[in-house]
């Protein structure tokens, strides 16, 4: 199994668990902390392919759009992270109202 | 062998840790896993040849973001232990069994759909490898991902840029403010921490000149730069000094803008009529060094205000000081 292959297959199960924790976590900053986590996975994919199609070095492209998806990221985290914490002064529950009868 | 054995123990730690970090029940556990989990990525990203990304994931995949997430979470930690033992009484029984396998079911459908859209890529390269080493030349500067970044794809970092200021610009509106006067930390002073804070200050300064200077030409670059900037001056918030927040409306706008309008400048000014950051015949080296400086500045200010900003906000719970600003009851 190549590097490629291997953290490829790593990125397919990261996506799926973070998924998991942005759809069935009820808490907002768990849900954002789920999506840095798929974001995390579309990183790997990107990264594994860029290093499948190194020639002297791994491709470039990939290289400088995780680099910019990096801090957007985190521009966004932080931003989410702002309004979740607005929701919760709003609605005193840190979760989205129609969430607050499940689990 | 052994290569691929590293490749794996860093794959499984990966995806051991966001299984537990996804599941689990303490919310500050979760986030301190978060940043264990961005600390093996950047392993993962020297194992795939990338220390660029590896640099950007420590420092701002895993620093930053961690340090936002703590922020936030602190006030929750308390509230999340309660709600957590209220869960275990009243959300016991079958119900719940149900649903808990059938969200797992769900997922775990979708993660064997990925696996296969994962294996079905092709594995022969067919990447732009080749393009960007046969246009080095022309670039300005002699490493490939700087190259990308504020050459080939100048366009792409500039509304990276723009991303970064609409982020702050909305952190800002939520808090209502102009600055980050009324978003200051409420730290206990350590003197250990100020002592500690002051003395790393000018050494992630070097450390930030160094990183700009080496993305011409090595791996490094100016967006890590401006992050070890920003992690500086959080810790200087955390130590009681008033950093960003120091800064008044005025200043701290024109250093968020800066980066932007540099970008819009040299696009308006200095670029040859083939298009938006088309730079002309031997002037890509020295605008690439003056744009990538401008990043430097901006992200660090932007990173340390948003950083401010995942704090509650001023006065929250209590009643306004400006009547004009009055927030309604409901959202």
């Amino acid at each position: 199994m190549s590097a490629f292959e291997l953290y490829s297959l790593l990125a397919a199960g990261l996506f799926a668990v973070g998924l998991y924790g942005f759809l069935f976590r009820r808490d907002l900053v768990r849900k954002i902390v789920a999506l840095n986590v798929i974001g995390a996975s579309v990183f790997l994919l990107l990264i594994a392919i860029a290093y499948r199609n190194r020639e002297d070095w791994p491709d470039p492209v990939p290289h400088a759009m995780v680099l910019t998806g990096i801090v957007v990221a985190v521009s966004a985290t932080a931003l989410a992270l702002a309004v979740a914490k607005r929701i919760e002064e709003e609605t005193g529950a840190s979760c989205l109202p129609e969430d607050e009868d499940a689990e | 062998m052994l290569e691929r054995g590293i490749d794996l123990v860093i794959c499984v730690a990966i995806l051991a840790l966001a299984i537990r970090l996804v599941s689990g029940q303490d919310l500050f556990r979760s986030i301190v896993l978060f940043i264990a989990m961005g600390l093996m990525l950047a392993l993962a990203w020297v194992r795939l040849a990338a220390p660029d990304i590896a640099l950007a994931e420590a420092a701002i995949g895993a620093g930053l973001t961690g340090v936002l997430l703590i922020r936030a979470g602190q006030g929750q930690r308390m509230r999340g232990a309660v709600a957590a033992v209220a869960g275990a009484v009243s959300g016991g029984g079958p119900r719940r069994v149900v649903a808990t396998a059938g969200s797992v079911g769900i997922t775990a459908v979708f993660a064997v759909v990925m696996v296969f859209a994962v294996m079905g890529l092709p594995t022969e390269p067919n990447g732009l490898t080749g393009v960007a080493a046969a246009n080095m030349e022309a670039s300005g500067v002699d490493h490939a991902v700087t190259a990308v970044l504020l050459n080939f794809r100048a366009y792409d970092t500039w509304l990276e840029i723009g991303v970064l200021l609409l982020a702050i610009l909305g952190v800002l509106a939520i808090h209502r403010r102009y600055d980050c006067g009324g978003m200051r930390v409420e730290a206990p002073t350590m003197r250990v921490l100020s002592w500690l804070a002051r003395v790393i200050l000018p050494l992630a300064i070097l450390t930030a000149g160094y990183l700009y200077w080496a993305g011409t030409h090595i791996p490094g670059g100016a967006f890590q730069a401006g992050a070890v900037v920003a992690a500086a001056l959080v810790l200087l918030a955390l130590a009681g000094s008033r950093g960003v927040a120091a800064l008044r409306a005025l200043p701290l706008a024109a250093l968020l803008v800066l980066s932007f309008a540099a970008f819009l400048a040299v696009s308006i000014v200095a670029s040859t009529g083939n298009g938006m950051l088309h730079y002309r015949d031997g002037t890509a080296g020295l605008l690439i060094l003056g744009l990538e400086l401008t990043i430097v500045i901006s992200t660090a200010v932007t990173l340390a205000a948003l950083f401010a900003g995942a704090g509650p906000r001023a006065g929250a719970g209590e009643p306004r000081r400006d009547a004009a600003t009055e927030r309604p009851k409901t959202l």
